[in-house]
């Protein structure tokens, strides 16, 4: 009887020890968080503009978290573990999602709340996570990433409406492209600089970093969980 | 006078497991249902999966039979929350347990037939399933949170005194290690 349970004590103590070492759970941020960069910011905001008022008007949350990577952690325990935090939905009506992308390990998957799995079943995730799968292989993250929420959006009953998204950078026109916004960059700078000298013009912060920072969500408020429960239910799939 | 006593004798109970016992004792209840609830529902997939498989790989009659078998089984096993005892905990394990194996030797014997494993009503069970594993984890671990937080309160004092004298409530059986490694590992359902 000792000996049982010391054994099962131990095994207590593993599952502990293992949760420390588990991929942290980011802050809730806002609708879109993504941590591997790979949304132009243009459309990054789009989508989160849509999100937000999707929560507003028909308190559905959908959430969007993209990794790097995993870390090798699962990709069910960490989704489990983010929706647990964040308590995506009303506290009642439990009507929130998650939409995770591991970019590096190509697994993705969909949590859905317990207010939502009526509508939007493991099946329908499924079907969900296929329909994205073809944007995703072509490196085209920003509309597999808006074909992914408006699809939840549409199993839950509410039309996400015409968002139309700036052609997407990334893909295989990246390196064409960015070289050629770097070139346009460069002359600028140039062009500026030689300006300014001569004309003795302060521009402010003339010169600077040309970062794409994507500055603050645009009276967005605050995002955060209304106390949503999840059980597991959704999806996976890699591509 | 009188009412320092009561506030007094209030605040003492209050952290004695006057309250938190009954509560953890609740949690124990609802984690558990969810547990069995999660369980049903990989047995009522279980029929249409056979039918399916069937359709496409009807001399695989032995592994069919064993899933079955192995279904009626577990859905002969349901143990109400108050009833549960490392005994009964091990029965129940024992059936799902068998019903977990049964099925995973089933998905092994799929890959031979190609045109099962294209069908989209196999493909559409298979995630259903998966889903339902899913979700079995899930209810597991917090049934395993719960009990943690439950046999605490029995055991640990203060609260263990107050249990003792007036409650009378015995430790909860946890899910043995054995069948947890057996859920991580048996039921993957991927190709």
């Amino acid at each position: 009887m000792l000996q049982k349970f010391s054994f099962k004590f131990f095994f207590l103590n593993l599952i502990l020890i293992s949760s420390l070492y588990a991929l942290e759970v980011p802050r809730l941020t806002g609708p879109v968080i993504d941590q591997a960069k790979i949304l132009t910011s243009n459309n990054k905001s789009k989508i989160e503009t849509a999100l937000r008022n999707l929560n507003r008007s028909e308190n559905i949350q959908i959430q969007v978290l993209i990794l790097n990577s995993l870390e090798g952690d699962s990709l069910e325990e960490f989704s489990i573990r983010a929706v647990e935090k964040w308590k995506l939905g009303g506290e009642k009506s439990d009507r929130g999602a998650l939409l995770l992308v591991a970019i590096n390990d190509r697994k993705m998957r969909i949590e859905v709340g317990d207010g939502l799995e009526g509508q939007l079943t493991d099946l329908t995730a499924g079907r969900i996570i296929d329909s994205m799968k073809p944007f995703f292989k072509n490196s085209d993250f920003d509309t597999g990433i808006y074909v992914g929420v408006a699809s939840i959006a549409q199993a839950a009953g509410v039309d996400l409406g015409d968002v139309k998204l700036a052609r997407s950078t990334r893909g295989r026109r990246k390196n064409k492209t960015s070289a050629l916004i770097n070139l346009i960059f460069l002359i600028l700078f140039i062009i500026l600089t030689v300006f300014r000298r001569r004309s003795g013009i302060l521009f402010m912060g003339g010169g600077g970093g040309f970062s794409s920072g994507g500055g603050s969500f645009g009276g967005g408020g605050g995002w955060s969980g209304g106390g949503g429960s999840f059980s597991g239910g959704g999806s996976s799939g890699s591509w | 006078m009188k009412n320092l006593i009561v506030v007094f004798s209030l605040l003492v109970l209050s952290s004695c497991g006057m309250q938190s016992i009954p509560t953890a004792l609740n949690e124990v209840d609802a984690t558990w249902a969810e547990v069995q609830n999660q369980y049903k529902r990989r047995i009522d997939l279980i029929p249409n999966l056979v039918s399916t498989v069937k359709g496409f790989a009807a001399h695989e009659k032995e592994t069919l039979t064993a899933v079955v078998e192995a279904r009626a089984k577990a859905s002969s096993v349901n143990i109400d929350a108050s009833k549960l005892n490392e005994q009964s905990m091990a029965k129940f394990q024992a059936a799902q347990g068998g019903l977990s194996s049964a099925l995973s030797k089933l998905m092994v014997v799929v890959e031979k037939y190609p045109d099962l494993k294209a069908n989209q009503n196999f493909l559409d069970l298979q995630r259903q399933l998966e889903g339902t594993e899913n979700r079995i984890t899930v209810a597991r671990k917090r049934y395993i949170e719960s009990i943690k937080g439950f046999n605490n309160l029995v055991t640990v004092p203060p609260t263990s005194w107050y249990n003792s004298i007036f409650l009378k409530h015995e430790k909860k059986p946890q899910f043995q290690v054995e069948n947890l490694e057996e859920a991580k590992n048996a039921p993957k359902v991927q190709f």
